[in-house]
């Protein structure tokens, strides 16, 4: 059974890979996304980073959940 | 007692001048000593001895709890060292000169010698750096602050054990590692090796 975590916050970060040691990475856009939770017994951060079109994905599926709730 | 210990250790510790004394004069039984040598190896390699083995070996020895625990310890210092001899400065007779010299029997003796080629100790150790990738990122905007444009490392630290660090580092931190690890290089070159 998998536990739900509530969350308490969320902050995101949105930036550009300027040079890498893998050089397909280079020139790539990303978006980090920190979420803290809280476990019942603790606060939990998970940090967690998007690539552009996973960052899409993941607004297409909020807005879908958003317009099921109206 | 002067010993003359060459590949086993550079300073005798004092559990196995203890250990050795104990042994030369007698009065520890064969059958205790095999069984702290072989509760040793498995505590080396990682294995629990159950509290009931301990109580046995005690009931079957009649030395006091302290004795049989100084004398263990000595048992562990002596297999460790056999254990962390290099590989190209291990000889087997020599080994087995130095561990006669303290007191061990000739088949104890081999059998902790032998332990070098047939046991794989489980001795902790610090894990070693396999691959490190990194990267330059721009943060272009948080949900705190809308323009940031600040340069940072992300660093990904692979390491031989399979555990993966994934660390940021700012700027000021990245000039300070650069110039610990200047330094360390700089150490390394006058090492005369």
């Amino acid at each position: 059974m998998t536990k739900n975590f509530q969350l308490v916050d969320l902050a995101w970060e949105l930036g550009v890979t300027a040079a890498s040691s893998c050089e397909e990475q280079v020139g790539q856009t990303y978006v980090r996304i920190k979420m803290k939770l809280n476990t019942g017994s603790s606060l939990e951060t998970t940090v967690m980073e998007l690539s552009l079109k996973q960052f899409y994905d993941l607004l297409h599926e909020l807005e879908k959940a958003q317009n099921n709730m109206k | 007692m002067n010993y003359t210990s060459n590949l086993l250790f550079v300073t005798v510790p004092k559990s196995v001048e203890q250990l050795s004394k104990q042994l030369q004069s007698k009065i520890v039984d064969p059958l205790i000593l095999q069984t702290l040598i072989d509760f040793s190896v498995r505590y080396w390699k990682g294995e629990e001895i159950c509290h009931k083995e301990w109580e046995a070996l005690l009931k079957n020895s009649y030395l006091p709890l302290t004795m049989i625990e100084n004398l263990f310890s000595g048992v562990l210092n002596l297999t460790l060292a056999v254990f962390q001899i290099p590989e190209k400065l291990f000889t087997p007779e020599l080994v087995l000169a130095e561990l006669i010299q303290f007191g061990l029997a000739v088949e104890q003796a081999e059998q902790i010698t032998k332990l070098k080629t047939t046991s794989a100790p489980n001795i902790p150790k610090l894990p070693k750096l396999n691959h490190v990738k990194w990267r330059i990122d721009v943060t272009i905007s948080t949900s705190d602050v809308s323009r940031i444009l600040e340069p940072w490392i992300l660093m990904e630290i692979n390491l031989e054990s399979g555990d993966q660090k994934t660390v940021h580092i700012p700027v000021a931190q990245f000039h300070s590692l650069r110039y610990q690890v200047a330094s360390c290089l700089n150490q390394f070159s006058k090492m005369p090796v």
